[in-house]
């Protein structure tokens, strides 16, 4: 033996393997011997192997236990009598005897919450700094691993999700940071904010922390307003029904952040009285949650678009809540073949009531549309479709809590 | 090290997904079930990290003055607990580059060792490790001829498929031609119009193609997420490809 090679004792016989085992041992320790002269690097120092593979003492590690693995698929191959083809338990590779039932129990009872929204929650109360971090920093894809077993394929995800130029551009116009003759918009302002944050593949939940107080202030009025000025089911100009009071029972409430006193409403801000408050191209259609004095108490919604990438919530999530990346759809304008669009640019499936009696579109068409940076009321629609043909962009959850506002 | 990390190198998963069948003899009861890979069809590291948590990894590691986001499996504390499903990943992507290495040939159903230098034999090791933009194309496992690893074996004519229950089904015309003797049958998809391109499978994430499962001579079944789709006539192609493996007849555990 040399350079420390603990070698494990090997249960299965038979020529193939003892041959195969004196040679695995012999390669084995010379990879540990020529380590610093043929394991690799670049002209800078980094090293042409995959992480963990750099490190000589990590593979030395894997080389030793994984004689046992090798030998056994020799064994396999070569057949025979003797251990190796009917061998009892002890000499066989077996998981740690847990079910996924025990393991949620020991977790659970560790005090552990194993959602991805707690563990996010987790991550920004435990990582300090002012204001919070955001999870864009690899956290992210931690939790999908955890979540969606194993990291996400390289060659399929898009690697630069920081802002271009010109979404920098529009970015900045939205936050009127530049000397121009736009007036302060504090909603517009919070519309930046959920773009940068979709085109930055940022997907934590976006909530009240995330604003400052004259945004969050400024949003629950214009929802109160509009609550204020409608009445239930009231049909608008534009032939939509302004707000619905959704029919859910005291566990559904509590999905949706209510409770059992309050009322939980969709509203529909594609009609005037949405436009005059600057709600329709920030929420579009949005579930709101009112008090039994009322009051707006939170908003919830999903910032995706049909012609970019929307969440799928047909595992019975609501919108507002935290997702896998494997809940994340191309919009509809991609998933249906032909469309058609509604009265306010949205493609919707040939067929659906309400729309434009036109010849069905191609996507490809309506993504043109939407890539023209100069429809009216529109600013942002053509940031989100360059987005989707370049693979990139994350629907943002809104959720926000507007008690304190 | 870990207890989490030594019960991961010593309790290897049985991957009792693809096909575990329960036989009850007598009065006593024999579990078959075959031991392989997690990824039974390919050699590139399962290990790779995508570039964000790649960044995350390295950057933290380097803020505490160590570039390796694993210093040793021997240390109690290392800086990141990876995981024991991350650690048996790690540990079967160094046992498939020992084979790879020592193994003759292309290293499939074989057990004979290759009669390279020892050199030669870790230089295979090292490049099977590799990042993908410092891979030696002109030597084991990555080279595209002779001995490539996705070399096709055989092509088989898919002439109707269907899908249920997200398994695909696929009839050939004339037989496929693989045999039950052996378990390490892959395909790759290529079908020209239509539905039957939903059934294609994409070489750049499967290169070597996903495992199948022999019904008879005309008919193979595989994994494929998808609508259910009643039998439909197809025209294209399945390469028969051959991944980790070997005689069936050999791979049982018995449980008595």
């Amino acid at each position: 033996m040399s350079y420390n090679f603990d070698w494990p004792e090997i249960p299965f016989t038979g020529e193939e393997v003892e041959e195969f085992v004196d040679a695995y041992k012999e390669l084995a320790e010379s990879i540990y011997e020529n380590w610093n002269g043929e394991a690799k690097t670049n002209g800078y120092g980094v090293s042409y192997l995959e992480d963990p593979f750099t490190n000589r003492d990590v593979v030395k590690e894997l080389l030793i236990y994984g004689l046992v693995y090798a030998s056994f698929i020799i064994k396999q191959r070569s057949g025979g009598g003797g251990p190796g083809t009917n061998f009892d338990l002890s000499a066989s590779p077996y998981k740690p005897p847990l079910s996924s039932e025990e393991k949620e129990y020991i977790i659970k009872n560790l005090g552990c919450i194993f959602t991805p929204e707690e563990m996010k929650s987790a991550w920004k109360k435990n990582a300090g700094g002012n204001p919070p971090p955001r999870l864009n920093d690899g956290v992210e894809d931690l939790l999908d691993d955890l979540f969606n077993n194993g990291p996400t394929d390289p060659e399929t995800q898009n690697e630069d999700c920081n802002l271009t130029i010109r979404e920098q551009g529009l970015y900045n116009l939205t936050q009127q940071t530049l000397p121009v003759s736009l007036s302060f918009d504090p909603l517009l302002r919070t519309k930046g904010e959920l773009l940068k944050a979709y085109l930055n593949c940022d997907n934590d939940v976006f909530t009240e922390n995330d604003l400052p107080p004259f945004q969050c202030g400024a949003i629950k009025g214009a929802l109160q307003g509009f609550y204020d000025e409608t009445l239930p089911e009231q049909v608008s100009e534009q032939g939509n029904v302004l707000r619905t009071q959704m029919n859910l029972n005291n566990q559904q409430k509590s999905q949706y952040g209510a409770s059992p006193s309050d009322t939980v409403w969709q509203f529909n801000f594609y009609n005037s009285f949405g436009d005059n408050r600057d709600l329709r191209t920030l929420f579009g259609i949005a579930t709101v949650i009112v008090n039994s004095s009322g009051q707006i108490v939170r908003v919830v919604d999903d910032f995706d678009f049909v012609y970019g990438r929307e969440i799928d919530r047909s595992d019975g999530s609501v919108p507002g809540s935290g997702y896998g990346s494997n809940q994340i759809l191309e919009g509809l304008c991609y998933r249906e073949h032909w469309v058609t669009t509604d009265g306010n640019a949205n493609c919707v499936p040939v067929g659906t009531p309400g729309a434009v009696p036109e010849a069905p579109r191609s996507p490809q068409d309506i993504r043109n549309d939407n890539n023209n940076p100069f429809l009216p009321g529109e600013v942002g629609r053509w940031a989100v479709a360059t987005a989707k043909e370049n693979n990139r962009g994350k629907p943002v959850p809104i959720n926000l809590n507007l008690s304190n506002c | 090290m870990l207890t989490t990390y030594s019960l991961a190198l010593k309790h290897l998963s049985l991957n009792t997904g693809a096909g575990v069948t329960n036989v009850s003899i007598g009065s006593s009861l024999a579990f078959f079930d075959m031991q392989n890979f997690k990824d039974p069809m390919n050699i590139t590291p399962s290990s790779e990290l995508n570039s964000n948590c790649s960044r995350y990894m390295i950057g933290r590691a380097s803020m505490l003055d160590d570039f390796k986001y694993i210093t040793s499996l021997d240390l109690e504390s290392p800086y990141h607990d990876v995981g024991y499903e991350k650690i048996q990943e790690y540990l079967e992507d160094v046992t498939k580059a020992m084979l790879l290495a020592i193994l003759d040939g292309d290293s499939k159903r074989t057990t004979t060792v290759g009669i390279g230098s020892s050199y030669e034999k870790r230089k295979i090791f090292f490049n099977s490790l590799y990042k993908e933009r410092y891979r030696d194309k002109t030597i084991k496992p990555w080279v595209n001829s002779g001995i490539g690893w996705t070399a096709t074996y055989s092509i088989a004519n898919p002439v109707f498929v269907s899908r249920t229950s997200n398994i695909a089904i696929v009839t050939t015309s004339p037989a496929h031609g693989m045999t039950t003797a052996y378990d390490d049958w892959g395909i790759v998809m290529n079908l020209n119009t239509g539905i039957a391109t939903s059934f294609n499978i994409s070489t750049s994430t499967y290169p070597n193609g996903v495992p199948i499962k022999i019904v008879d001579a005309n008919t193979f079944t595989y994994t494929n997420v998808g609508i259910n789709t009643a039998a439909t006539a197809v025209t294209g192609t399945a390469d028969v490809k051959v991944g980790w493996g070997g005689t069936s007849i050999n791979l049982h555990l018995y449980f008595a």
